[in-house]
């Protein structure tokens, strides 16, 4: 076990209890500050014993000090959600920060270098809407996200801006989050959403990983009240990237409100963009098309729901293939065993097997 | 290894040997141990877990001994341990911790690649077992035992290890 590793989680427990090393060293007994400092810095290890009076003094489990997978003090989480507790949130931060920390730890371990160069897109606050939108765009055309961008905005997300997009089954109320590591980000998804919502979150998401130096969001996303302006930026970036111009405009003529079968129009454009019709009519507002007055009017009608009844879904499945290869690969090397695999994604070996199998991996299971 | 001496095994052992219906004839020929949170996990496991008609008496009676491990036993021996070990769950990790403490002679019985390679690390390698050969030390026939608990796979494992391939 890494020195280091107790050294950091002490570290942070003494900070976050705004505790001077000299009290720390009293408590645990030791002749001067010098030695909680060198245990700090890995320098000196720390004895099993002085690990246990560590628990005690801070009111901490064992795990908390030797769990490598936990992201202590390192992850910076901006969660979409509406109305959800506190104390739920950071409970279900804490169990998805342990995944991704697990990510990061496996794929490190398995010489998996994480890209040098992380993209960025030059918005700031004081970036128009329109520039949002037309940054979108330009994001979509750069990922060569094609006529459909929703269709791979996952892979091209996890393959071209090095982050790992996991689907998941969230407590209720939270839509998604985005996470940021030093080396790495995370995007979350709620996979029990309309796939329209899914999809729109994620270029949210994508949004605030590409824009976080620049704009780093708030802790909370509320979905429900009013929005900041980074969360407008966001939104309006999402909207480019999933209906850019371009791929609008073989279906543009179909789109005015004056043709003929507009309102079915709009939901059957929708559904094969894969996003929710209200977006496409906000979009239409967006390219002049639609005003903002007739584009409330037509949300505040039921013949958009659920994009007239056109919208399927298939639930994704759980996680991602990058994600489950890693873990894949990890068991395979004996890095991590099955059964703390199991546990850390809270899932039988039925289903973890399934899982594999769901994303078309060779399952590494043998138990 | 022979007949008297000491079988630690973890959770996944106890539930295989049950599902293939050796579990008798393996605890009564040798001597089985196991650590607490091992029993917990064969029984409540979300991963997997034993039939729930078999009694928590009557598995225990099956063991010599049952172990418990402390909190403190685990933290003296993750602070002594250098560089990174595999991650294993918490039933594998006390079932080391116990055997690493111990100063007679044992074996330990697990079908897990992170598990044994944590042995492996620790310098264990020579007590590692696979339920096929433990079987056999029992004299109990091993057929419809699953690929990681033959003896194929643990020495195809240790070879593996040895070399530096995995």
């Amino acid at each position: 076990m890494s020195q280091t590793l107790f050294g950091e989680r002490l570290r942070f427990l003494r900070d976050q209890n705004e505790m001077s090393q000299d009290k720390l060293a009293n408590l645990l007994g030791l002749e001067s500050r010098q030695i909680v400092s060198n245990i700090e810095t890995g320098v000196r290890k720390i004895s099993g014993d002085e690990l246990i009076v560590c628990t005690s003094i801070f009111g901490v489990g064992l795990d908390f000090f030797t769990n490598p997978y936990l992201l202590v003090g390192q992850g910076s989480f901006s969660w979409r959600q509406s109305g959800v507790p506190l104390e739920e949130l950071r409970g279900f931060e804490a169990l998805s920060g342990e995944w991704i920390g697990a990510y990061r730890s496996l794929r490190n371990q398995l010489g998996k270098k994480p890209r040098a160069l992380l993209s960025e897109v030059r918005l700031t606050k004081k970036s128009s809407y329109e520039e949002a939108v037309e940054m979108g765009e330009a994001v979509a055309a750069e990922l060569q996200l094609g006529d459909v961008p929703a269709h791979s905005l996952a892979s091209a997300a996890e393959e071209k801006l090095d982050a790992v997009v996991l689907m998941t089954d969230t407590i209720e109320g939270i839509s998604g989050a985005a996470c940021r590591l030093p080396e790495m980000n995370a995007i979350i998804i709620n996979r029990n959403e309309p796939i329209s919502r899914r999809n729109f979150d994620l270029a949210h998401e994508i949004f605030h990983i590409l824009t976080w130096e620049a704009m780093p969001p708030e802790y909370l996303d509320g979905v429900d009240n009013a929005k900041s302006r980074v969360e407008q930026l966001a939104d309006k970036f999402a909207s480019g990237l999933l209906l850019p111009q371009s791929a609008l405009e073989r279906h543009l003529d179909k789109l005015q409100p004056s043709s003929e079968d507009f309102v079915d129009n709009v939901n059957r454009v929708a559904t094969e963009m894969m996003v929710s019709s209200v977006a496409l009519l906000w979009r239409l507002v967006d390219l002049g098309i639609l005003s903002r007055q007739q584009c409330r009017e037509y949300s505040e009608t039921n013949w958009f729901k659920y994009n007239g009844g056109m919208l399927e879904d298939l639930r994704p499945a759980l996680l991602s293939k990058k994600y489950l290869s890693v873990i894949g690969e990890a068991v395979e090397k004996g890095l991590i065993s099955e059964r703390r695999v199991a546990a850390l994604l809270r899932l039988s070996f039925e289903e973890l097997a399934g899982l594999f199998i769901d994303h078309e991996l060779e399952s590494p299971l043998g138990l | 290894m022979k007949r008297s001496d000491i079988v630690l095994v973890d959770a996944c052992i106890i539930i295989e040997a049950h599902r293939v219906g050796v579990w008798n004839a393996m605890h009564k020929n040798l001597t089985l141990e196991t650590v607490e949170t091992c029993i917990i996990e064969a029984q409540t496991g979300r991963a997997n877990r034993l039939d729930p008609a078999v009694l928590d008496a009557e598995l225990r009676a099956g063991f010599s001994a049952v172990h418990q491990v402390s909190q403190a036993e685990i933290a003296n021996h993750l602070a002594a341990a250098e560089g990174n070990l595999p991650v294993i769950d918490a039933g594998e990790l006390e079932l080391w911790v116990h055997a690493c403490q111990r100063d007679d002679v044992w074996f330990l019985c697990g079908p897990d690649r992170a598990s044994m390679r944590f042995g492996y690390e620790l310098g264990y390698v020579d007590r590692l077992v696979s339920m096929e050969q433990v079987l056999d030390l029992a004299g109990v026939q091993n057929s419809g035992i699953n690929a990681h608990y033959q003896e194929k796979w643990l020495s195809e494992l240790k070879t593996n290890l040895t070399m530096g391939i995995l």
